[in-house]
């Protein structure tokens, strides 16, 4: 029992501040705390399935398996968005200089499906390379690779909704920590 | 390349900074220590061999005590209530008011993360802690604990029974230096599990500056006694 306290302790500190971006990201930072508080209850009522090596995809996972059941439990997914909405005009009011391209990207992702955008948003924000990105959606390797590489493109699309200019040529290309094809 | 710039500059939490020694996250961190750690294994160790198994349904008696001196309660068949700690409705409420209270609504039967109501509690006002051992003393007068008892009841602003699981909280009347504490014990001779909150000293959860506020909840094994008699823990003079 003492072993399993230590070592919950040990992944709490290690990662509190990973999951709480994560959450922040996806529900705001004022939900953050909530979220995160449910996910590390469930890891800590689940220790032995958590992964000694490399625990954060788990986390992760966990995180937005909180954030899911939440939506649908209450119901709370507009006002949810809402939120998202208010954490993006506080972060312009902060950052005016740069915040153009800002808020535009993130209205453009926000338009996409949920795992467009979650698949984006795992390899942009949380830095996960398609291995891990792969556990926290729940899919193998080479489908989440698909589902990024179409995300990419619709939200190139998106962001340059030209008129006849194709979705191939969007300016969109890989992360640094997607890794090669296997 | 372009979708590194666009997309990490549009990342709402790069600039965040989250400091897990914060005295957030200790709570957060001390609220889930304190909740079971394995529930099945926990609910299994009280059980007497022969008897384990929580799939069946479990009739779960419990009662709500109000501050003041130590009470020994019959438990009625009125106040059986059907467990459903899985159930869609919610465990608890917590209220702000524009007056700076807090009001906390309970079902106690259902709860079962300690950890998130303390977590609601911070968020709306209240300084709460979380431990899994009761109050052993009182560090008030029984004058000091009936003052407490204005920052601390069941009773609304109208001295009425905000309802029968229903308490309000005015941090405002907090001693200087206190926090509510949230206790969870049980006592493996009765099979009670207690539930109990109180002001205390920050840092000093096992002395209380108020009356004790909470439930007990009869959580042993079948068949179950129809009358129970249950002699709320107070601490200490």
């Amino acid at each position: 029992m003492e072993d399993d306290r230590a070592r919950f302790v040990e992944l709490f500190q290690r990662h509190y501040g990973a999951v709480m971006r994560y959450a922040a990201r996806r529900v705001g930072q004022d939900r953050a705390s909530d979220v995160v508080n449910e996910a590390f209850l469930v890891a800590w009522r689940r220790l032995a399935d958590v992964p000694v090596t490399d625990p954060l995809p788990w986390l992760y996972a966990t995180t937005r398996h909180v954030i899911g059941n939440e939506i649908r439990g209450r119901s709370r997914q507009a006002r949810l968005a809402a939120r998202i909405g208010e954490s993006a005009e506080m972060v312009m009011a902060d950052h005016a200089d740069v915040v153009v391209d800002q808020v535009r990207v993130r209205r453009a992702l926000a338009e996409l499906p949920e795992r467009d955008q979650e698949a984006l948003r795992l390899a942009a924000w949380e830095g996960l390379d398609a291995d891990a990105a792969a556990m926290v959606m729940g899919c193998s390797r080479a489908a989440y690779k698909v589902r990024l590489y179409r995300a990419r493109r619709r939200l190139a699309a998106a962001l340059a909704p030209v008129k006849g200019r194709k979705t191939a040529d969007a300016p969109f290309t890989s992360f640094a920590n997607e890794g090669g094809s296997r | 390349m372009m979708s590194d710039r666009s997309l990490r500059a549009a990342d709402p939490a790069a600039g965040w900074r989250v400091d897990p020694q914060s005295t957030q996250a200790q709570m957060m961190l001390t609220g889930i220590l304190a909740t079971p750690h394995d529930v099945n294994a926990e609910l299994s160790r009280r059980l007497p061999e022969g008897q384990r198994g929580t799939t069946r349904p479990v009739w779960r008696r419990r009662i709500a005590f109000g501050g003041g001196a130590a009470v020994a309660v019959t438990l009625a068949m009125s106040m059986l209530w059907n467990g459903e700690p899985n159930g869609a409705t919610a465990a608890y409420a917590v209220t702000a008011k524009p007056d700076g209270s807090v009001e906390l609504t309970v079902r106690w039967e259902q709860l079962q993360n300690v950890g998130g109501l303390a977590t609601k509690l911070r968020q709306a006002g209240v300084p709460t802690e979380v431990t899994s051992s009761r109050p052993d003393r009182f560090c008030a007068t029984p004058a000091d604990r009936d003052r407490a008892s204005e920052a601390l009841n069941k009773q609304n602003p109208n001295g009425q029974p905000a309802s029968l699981d229903g308490y309000v909280m005015r941090p405002r009347l907090f001693p200087e230096g206190s926090t509510v504490v949230i206790s969870t014990f049980s006592d493996t001779a009765t099979q009670l599990t207690y539930t109990m909150f109180y002001l205390a000293p920050t840092g000093s959860t096992s002395c209380a500056l108020s009356g004790t506020l909470g439930s007990a909840r009869y959580t042993g094994p079948g068949p179950h006694p129809t009358r129970l008699r249950i002699t709320w823990p107070e601490p200490a003079e």
